[in-house]
C-alpha cells in the first residue's frame, strides 16, 4: 500500500509504521508561514498558531492540552517561512484521540476576543524573552533576511511587530482561517506504532466530512538575485561582542535539491569541527575569531534544506572580540572560500558526508522528526520517496560538482555583509 | 464524542547487562531496536570546590579530545567525522560527562578512541590556547543573557559557598587555566565512572566490546562535600540595565528519591497543565515561560521555580506564584491522574530513541540507581494517591522554604515588592 493516500477533500495522509516502540507522532503541516501573512500584519502567522490550542466547537478551551498532555502526550506547534506545523506525540492507544482534535480544530476553531488578547499577550512576551530582552536575539535570523530581501514575504520579521500584532483584529483571524486552514491545504502524517490501512481509515472518518475547497493560490515568492554587494549594520544594544554574518543566495531547493545538498556539504566542509577549513584559519592559524558557522536556510536548529521553499539562503556566522577588525575576517573569509573551491578534495567531501548522514540518521531515529520531515517533504516538494532517498543524494556528491556549485553562488560580488555592533558591556 | 484512551502498552524495560569491569568501570550496555547507531555515556564524578577548580573543569571538557599520545586535535576530528561519530565532553556539577554517537558497524573503532581520549590525553599548548580562548568567549555571551545571569545569582544565594554555588566560572578565570593544571586534573580522574552503551548487538556482545579496551585504573572518587544545613534567605534583587522583564528565580531543599513529589512537582509547575502555567500563563498572560523542576545532585535534590515575566507585572505575577504555592490542598484527584499519566507518556517517548534511553540510564546512574530503578518508579507512578501528592507538595513547596531572586530592572520591580518583606538590592 502506499503510504500517501488523499482524501476526497484534497487532505494529504501519510503513515509510516514502525512499532518498535508504543508511541505514535501525529503532525499537521499547514501550507501558510510567516511569508504568507498580509502586508501590515507581520507576526500574524506565528500569532494563529497559538490561536490553534484555544479551543474548538466540540473541546473547550484548555481541553486540548488537558487531553493530549493528561493522556502521557506531549504537543507543540511551530511556524516557519513556508507552513505550519502542528504536533503530538503520545502513546499509539492515543491515536484515535489525536486524529480527533486535529479534525476538530480544523473544522470549527473557536476564535473570540478574549483568547486573541490573551494569545497575543503571550506571544509579545515570547518576543521579549527570545529577541528584545537577549542580546543577538534577531541575529542573524531576522536582520540578515532584511538586508537581502527587497519583498514584504521575504524581507519581513516573521516573528512580527507589536504594532502590527496590536493591530491584529477577530476579522483577520477568521479570513486566515478560512483561507489557509483547510483539508486540501494541508498535510496529515504518522509516524510509529501505527497500521497504515486503520489509519487512513480513521482519518478518512475524522476529517472526510471537512469542506473548504480547493487550495488556496499561493503567489510565487520569487525575487531575482540582484548584483552587487549590500552592507548592514545593526547596532545591539544587550550585545558584549560584534558579530558578522555573510548571506549568500541558493539554488531554489524544491527544483534544485542537488545544488542546496552540495552547499551544504560545503558548509560542513568550512565549519565543522577543528578540521574544518574556516576554523583552521579564522581560529587556529590568525587567532581572529573563536567560532564560525555556516548553514542553509533560516537558523542551525530548524528551516533546513528539506523545509524550505525558494528564496533562502546560505549564510556564514561569526562572533569576535572588540579587538578584530570585522574586514579582516571577512578578507580571510574570502580567500578560504576562494581556496575550497579551488582545492576541495574528495576526502574532505567523503568525511563530511559521512557525518552528515549519520546526523541524519540519529534525528531520524525519533518518530516525530521523521513524521514532520515526511509532512514537510509531501507539502514541499510533492515527494515522500525523498525521505529514503536523503542518505544516497548526499552520498552522489563529488568535489567536482560541490566545487562548481560553491562557484556559481557562493560569490563575493553578490552577497549581503552584516555586521552587528555591541553597544552592550563588554 | 470525544474518543477514549485505552491504556497503553507499558513501557518495557529492555535486555541489559549492569557490570563492573575489573577496573572500576561500571559498564551498563542495553540492546535497542531503531537507527543503526550506537549510543554512548561515560560519566566520571570530579567536582569543582573552587573558582580555579571549576575553570579548570569546563576546560577539561573541552580539550579532553584536542589530542592524546597518538593522535593530534586535527587526526581525532579527520577520524570522527570518517566513522560518522560525534563525541563531546561536558560537566555537571558532579561529574564529567562524555557523549558518543557512531554508527553501529564503527563500534569498535569508536571505543578504542574513546578509551584513548580517557587515558591519554594530553593537552598540548595549541589547542589549548585556542579552547581556552574560545570558551572564555563563549561564557563572556553566556553572562549576556538574562536567563544564564538569573541562574547564577540564583545558585550562589541557594548554595552559598558550597561549590553547587559556583555556576559557570568567570572569564578571568578560564582564561588563567594551564595545560598543566588541566594534565592535574586529568591524572586525577577517578574511575569509579560508569558508561552507558545502547546499541543493535546483543548485551554479551556490547560487553565484550567495552571490557576490550582499556580504562582508567582504579581509583576513589573526591566526595562531594556535604551541603550545610539549608537556610532560607530574603528576597533579592539583582540590577540588570535595560531589562524588559523580571527574571524570577525560586528554589528550596527536594526530597531525594520520592514518586509523590514528583507528581507534585508536575501537578505545581512541571508541566504545561500545571497550576502555574494554567494560571500565570493562559489566564493571565504575564509570561511565556514560567516552570518548576525537580534536580537530583549527589549532595542535595532541589526544586526550582523559574519564570520570565514582564516588568510592570513582575509583583502581582509573585504574588500569584506564591498564592499557588499555598493552594495545593485544593488540588483535584484529576490533576493528579493527569501527571501521573503524563510522566509515564514523556519516560516511553524519551526512551523510543537510543539517544533519549541512553540520557536517561545515564541519569539514573547519575543518581547511583539502576535501570532496574523504573520498574519500581514505574510501580510508584501508579499507586501513589492524589492525598500523597498533596501532602509532599504541602511539605516541600512551602513559602516558607524557598530563596528567591529576580533579575530585571530594580528601579520598576523594587516597589512592586515592598509587600512581601524584605528586599535585598544589589
Amino acid at each position: 500500500m502506499s503510504p500517501v493516500q488523499v482524501l476526497s477533500n484534497g487532505l494529504r495522509v501519510v503513515a509510516l509504521p514502525d512499532s518498535s516502540s508504543p508511541v505514535v507522532a501525529v503532525s499537521v503541516l499547514y501550507d501558510v508561514g510567516f511569508r504568507s501573512e498580509p502586508e501590515g500584519r507581520s507576526g500574524f502567522a506565528h500569532l494563529f498558531e497559538h490561536m490553534m490550542f484555544q479551543g474548538s466547537k466540540r473541546v473547550p478551551k484548555g481541553e486540548f492540552d488537558r487531553l493530549v498532555l493528561g493522556n502521557g502526550g506531549v504537543e507543540n506547534g511551530m511556524t516557519t517561512p513556508d507552513y505550519t506545523a502542528y504536533y503530538e506525540v503520545l502513546p499509539s492507544t492515543a491515536i484515535d484521540l489525536a486524529l480527533f482534535l486535529e479534525a476538530d480544530r480544523m473544522h470549527s476553531l473557536v476564535l473570540d476576543q478574549e483568547n486573541l488578547d490573551n494569545q497575543r499577550a503571550v506571544v509579545q512576551e515570547e518576543i521579549r524573552l527570545n529577541v528584545l530582552n537577549r542580546p543577538y536575539g534577531k541575529f542573524p535570523w531576522i536582520q540578515l533576511p532584511e538586508l537581502m530581501f527587497d519583498t514584504y514575504p521575504n524581507a519581513h520579521d516573521g516573528y512580527g511587530s507589536f504594532e502590527d500584532l496590536d493591530a491584529a483584529d477577530l476579522a483577520d483571524i477568521k479570513r486566515f482561517f478560512r483561507r489557509f486552514y483547510t483539508p486540501a491545504n494541508a498535510v496529515l502524517s504518522l509516524c510509529g506504532d501505527v497500521d497504515p490501512e486503520e489509519t487512513f481509515r480513521m482519518a478518512e472518518r475524522h476529517f472526510g466530512g471537512i469542506g473548504g475547497g480547493r487550495r488556496p493560490r499561493r503567489p510565487s515568492f520569487a525575487e531575482p538575485i540582484a548584483d552587487g554587494v549590500r552592507r548592514g549594520e545593526v547596532t545591539d544594544p544587550f550585545a558584549p561582542a560584534p558579530a558578522l554574518a555573510l548571506g549568500y543566495r541558493v539554488p531554489d531547493p524544491i527544483r534544485d535539491l542537488g545544488g542546496v545538498l552540495a552547499l551544504d556539504i560545503f558548509g560542513t566542509v568550512l565549519t565543522d569541527g577543528v578540521a574544518s577549513r574556516l576554523e583552521r584559519r579564522l581560529v587556529q592559524r590568525d587567532g581572529l575569531v573563536t567560532a564560525v558557522d555556516a548553514w542553509i536556510g533560516e537558523s542551525p536548529g530548524w528551516g533546513g534544506p528539506f523545509e524550505m521553499r525558494d528564496p533562502t539562503r546560505f549564510q556564514i556566522s561569526t562572533h569576535y572580540p572588540r579587538l578584530q577588525d570585522g574586514d579582516q575576517i571577512v578578507r580571510a573569509i574570502d580567500e578560504e572560500v576562494e581556496r575550497a573551491i579551488g582545492t576541495l578534495s574528495q576526502e574532505e567531501v567523503d568525511r563530511s558526508v559521512t557525518k552528515t548522514v549519520a546526523t541524519h540518521t540519529r534525528k531520524m531515529d525519533h518518530v516525530l522528526n521523521r513524521a514532520l520531515l515526511a509532512a514537510g517533504l509531501v507539502l514541499l516538494h510533492g515527494d515522500l520517496g525523498l525521505l529514503e532517498e536523503i542518505p544516497r543524494r548526499y552520498e552522489r556528491l563529488n568535489a567536482e560538482e560541490i566545487a562548481a556549485t560553491a562557484g556559481e553562488w557562493i560569490r563575493q560580488d553578490r552577497r549581503s555583509d552584516l555586521r552587528l555592533l555591541p553597544g552592550g558591556d563588554a | 464524542m470525544i474518543p477514549g484512551v485505552s491504556p497503553p502498552r507499558a513501557f518495557r524495560v529492555p535486555r541489559m547487562i549492569d557490570e563492573m569491569l575489573a577496573n572500576g568501570l561500571r559498564a551498563v550496555v542495553v540492546c535497542k531496536d531503531g537507527a543503526p547507531l550506537t549510543e554512548v555515556r561515560l560519566r566520571v564524578p570530579v567536582i569543582a570546590t573552587t573558582a580555579d577548580g571549576e575553570a579548570t573543569r569546563d576546560l577539561l571538557a573541552r580539550t579532553i579530545t584536542a589530542g592524546t599520545d597518538r593522535r593530534s586535535q586535527m587526526q581525532l576530528d579527520i577520524d570522527l567525522q570518517s566513522m560518522g561519530a560525534r563525541l563531546a565532553a561536558g560537566t555537571t556539577e558532579d561529574a564529567l560527562v562524555i557523549t558518543g554517537s557512531v554508527p553501529s558497524r564503527r563500534m569498535a573503532e569508536f571505543l578504542r578512541l574513546l578509551s584513548e581520549v580517557v587515558r591519554a590525553a594530553t593537552f598540548p599548548d595549541a589547542p589549548v590556547r585556542v579552547e581556552r580562548s574560545r570558551l572564555a568567549e563563549e561564557v563572556v555571551l553566556a553572562l549576556s543573557q538574562p536567563g544564564v545571569i538569573a541562574e547564577k545569582v540564583f545558585r550562589r544565594r541557594l548554595f552559598g559557598r558550597h561549590p553547587y554555588g559556583l555556576g559557570l566560572p568567570s572569564p578571568y578565570a578560564v582564561r588563567h587555566v594551564t595545560g598543566t593544571g588541566l594534565r592535574a586534573l586529568h591524572a586525577q580522574l577517578p574511575s569509579a565512572g560508569a558508561m552507558t552503551v545502547v546499541g543493535d548487538s546483543p548485551p554479551t556482545r556490547l560487553l565484550e566490546a567495552v571490557a576490550k579496551e582499556r580504562w582508567v585504573a582504579r581509583r576513589r572518587p573526591q566526595p562531594v562535600p556535604s551541603l550545610d544545613a539549608w537556610r532560607r534567605r530574603p528576597l533579592l534583587v539583582v540590577h540588570r540595565e535595560g531589562a524588559r522583564q523580571t527574571s524570577i528565580r525560586m528554589g528550596g531543599p527536594a526530597p531525594v528519591r520520592d514518586t509523590a513529589f514528583g507528581l507534585a512537582n508536575l501537578v505545581f509547575g512541571g508541566y504545561f497543565l500545571s497550576r502555574l502555567a494554567s494560571n500565570l500563563r493562559e489566564e493571565k498572560g504575564y509570561t511565556y515561560s514560567v516552570h518548576s523542576q525537580v534536580q537530583h545532585l549527589a549532595a542535595a535534590s532541589t526544586v526550582t521555580i523559574a519564570a520570565d515575566v514582564r516588568t510592570e507585572v513582575t509583583g502581582v505575577a509573585f504574588a500569584e506564584i506564591l498564592s499557588e504555592l499555598e493552594r495545593s490542598e485544593a488540588w483535584s484527584d484529576e490533576e493528579v491522574d493527569n501527571a501521573r499519566r503524563y510522566a509515564m507518556g514523556v519516560l516511553s517517548i524519551q526512551a523510543h530513541t537510543k539517544a533519549g534511553l541512553a540520557s536517561l540510564i545515564d541519569s539514573l546512574l547519575a543518581r547511583g540507581l539502576d535501570l532496574g530503578y523504573l520498574r519500581t518508579y514505574l510501580r510508584e507512578l501508579r499507586s501513589v494517591t492524589p492525598a500523597q501528592a498533596r501532602v509532599a507538595a504541602a511539605e516541600y513547596l512551602a513559602p516558607s522554604r524557598l530563596t528567591t531572586v529576580m533579575v530585571g530592572d530594580a528601579e520598576h520591580i523594587v516597589p512592586q515588592l515592598n509587600r512581601f518583606g524584605r528586599v535585598v538590592v544589589r
